[in-house]
């Protein structure tokens, strides 16, 4: 039953983000076929030595909007996640779909876990998209161009994105335990934000105020164990800025984000089960 | 044995008690009419029944097993509201059911949508509110249930819309299940009725055959209940 829920799930939430995946590689396509670069196509085009005038031509224009535009849907795929996220859970179990869904024969649990793993994949999916964007982007370019020195500048820019993961040169474990560590920390705040809404929905009026006060007050409580325990319990955080010889404390932390997750995940499904509160 | 079984069934919300000690014992091939004023726990109960509320105390039993999965698979529900999602087109609906109920029988709710003119391919968000109410219905009736949960299925609809759905209902229901029926218009569903659960602040203050209540009276049900009901 649970794969039939997430398909349910998925469905809703992608209807609308697949479109602005679409979007934003298309235009992605667009800005590496048309950013200025001195190579053997325009050459062709424009003659030889007068390549320059690609940089200050509609070519120039066109890459420009493009990567603009690409710029802000990428935003506008981060707002639209976060938002599906966040509506699909309160619409579907706590609003007047859960008459049906929670009559549904499958367990709160599967409801709860559905609803995670199905976000879990459209914010992966999300980073997939942009990345697939990014990289087509330089491939085209890549191939237009055909300047080893435009090609170098162009991926150096990608690799100072991800500098930490390209020149890690520390144990390949720990790339593991880096993965593990965004994984988790993805999902650990999608049950977060399920648990405040979970609790918001407690109250007689408000509920979506008091949902978001509720997130506050989980992330303090977080905020104070984590600070007791000496941890750094943001696994992407690590990520990011992680230190080669700080295998310990990366181990450390992603045992923190389970527990905070396995929290989580404990209350709202405990919540939805014994305090359903649907009007 | 009856399938359904409540045994000192209590329910409150804060200092008010919505059910108190209900014990009810309901048998498989009945309507049964779940009367009484508004407030009087109707909705609780079956609400209970279906797992979307917890009682505080008493024990309910459905075909011998607590609720839970196995009773939500035996059991069809029409809330008092609209529950569909507005995203999907009817033929999402059916194929919804479908997926997660065994006895749901996707050919006649086909038919039944041919039947009432309702395009498979249209968006509940496009539909109205009757069109909408007509899909609900033919979703729940779609079932071959054992038990059928219908809460106020009646009200709020003009009074040619009442008798269209109680007729959807009597011709769609399965024959060997119970079809409980909760309702404050008893004058409109007085006759498709087999047995009357009154209802009053939580309470049950009758529970008889229907036609026991017109003899031991000599009044029709609905007479019956203004009288008890009387404010």
């Amino acid at each position: 039953m649970l794969i039939k829920l997430m398909k349910y799930d998925l469905k809703y939430m992608l209807r609308s983000l697949l479109p602005l995946y679409l979007v934003m590689i298309v235009l992605g396509v667009l800005a590496g076929a048309f950013f200025p670069g001195e190579g053997a196509i325009e050459e062709r085009i424009y003659g030889s030595g007068n390549v320059s005038v690609t940089a200050g031509s509609g070519f120039a224009v066109i890459a420009t909007a493009a990567i603009i535009a690409v710029t802000v849907i990428a935003i506008a795929v981060a707002i639209v996640t976060a938002m599906s996220v966040i509506h699909r859970f309160n619409r579907n179990l706590l609003g007047n779909e859960g008459y049906l869904s929670f009559t549904l024969p499958v367990t709160v649990s599967e409801h709860f876990f559905s609803k995670a793993f199905s976000s879990m994949i459209v914010v992966i999916l999300g980073y997939a998209a942009g990345a697939v964007t990014f990289l087509l982007m330089g491939a085209i370019y890549t191939v237009r161009v055909g300047d080893a020195a435009s090609v170098h500048e162009f991926w150096r820019l990608g690799r100072d994105i991800f500098s930490d993961v390209f020149y890690y040169d520390g144990p390949a474990g720990n790339i593991v335990l880096m993965i593990l560590a965004a994984v988790v920390s993805i999902y650990q705040l999608i049950a977060q934000v399920f648990c405040a809404s979970a609790i918001g929905s407690q109250a007689r009026e408000r509920k979506g105020f008091m949902g978001v006060l509720a997130f506050i007050g989980l992330a303090i409580a977080e905020a104070v164990v984590t600070s007791l325990t000496g941890l750094s319990a943001s696994g992407i955080g690590m990520l990011i800025y992680f230190q080669p010889d700080g295998t310990t404390m990366l181990a450390g932390s992603l045992a923190l984000n389970c527990a905070f997750a396995a929290a989580y995940s404990a209350g709202t499904i405990w919540l939805l089960k014994n305090r359903l509160n649907l009007q | 044995m009856a399938i359904l079984e409540a045994d000192g069934l209590t329910k409150t919300y804060g200092s008010l008690c919505a059910l108190d000690q209900v014990s009810l014992s309901l048998e498989s091939g009945r309507i049964v009419g779940l009367l009484g004023p508004n407030g009087s726990g109707k909705t609780t109960f079956i609400k209970i029944c279906n797992g979307l509320l917890v009682p505080a105390a008493g024990e309910l039993r459905i075909d011998g097993s607590p609720v839970g999965t196995a009773t939500k698979a035996l059991s069809a529900y029409l809330p008092d509201r609209d529950f569909l999602p507005d995203w999907m087109k009817a033929s999402d609906v059916i194929d919804y059911y479908s997926d997660f109920f065994s006895d749901f029988d996707a050919q006649k709710a086909g038919d039944m949508l041919e039947d009432l003119g309702i395009k498979a391919d249209q968006k509940l968000g496009k539909m109205s509110k009757g069109t909408r109410e007509k899909l609900r219905l033919i979703v729940t009736m779609a079932r071959r249930a054992k038990i059928y949960f219908l809460d106020e299925p009646i009200a709020g609809v003009d009074p040619a819309a009442r008798d269209y759905i109680l007729r959807t209902i009597i011709a769609n229901y399965n024959t060997d299940a119970l079809v409980v029926i909760s309702t404050h218009l008893i004058a409109d569903v007085e006759s498709v009725l087999d047995e009357a659960v009154l209802l009053r602040n939580g309470k049950v203050v009758l529970h008889a055959p229907v036609d026991e209540v017109r003899e031991r009276t000599g009044k029709s049900l609905d007479e019956y209940f203004r009288e008890v009901f009387a404010c």
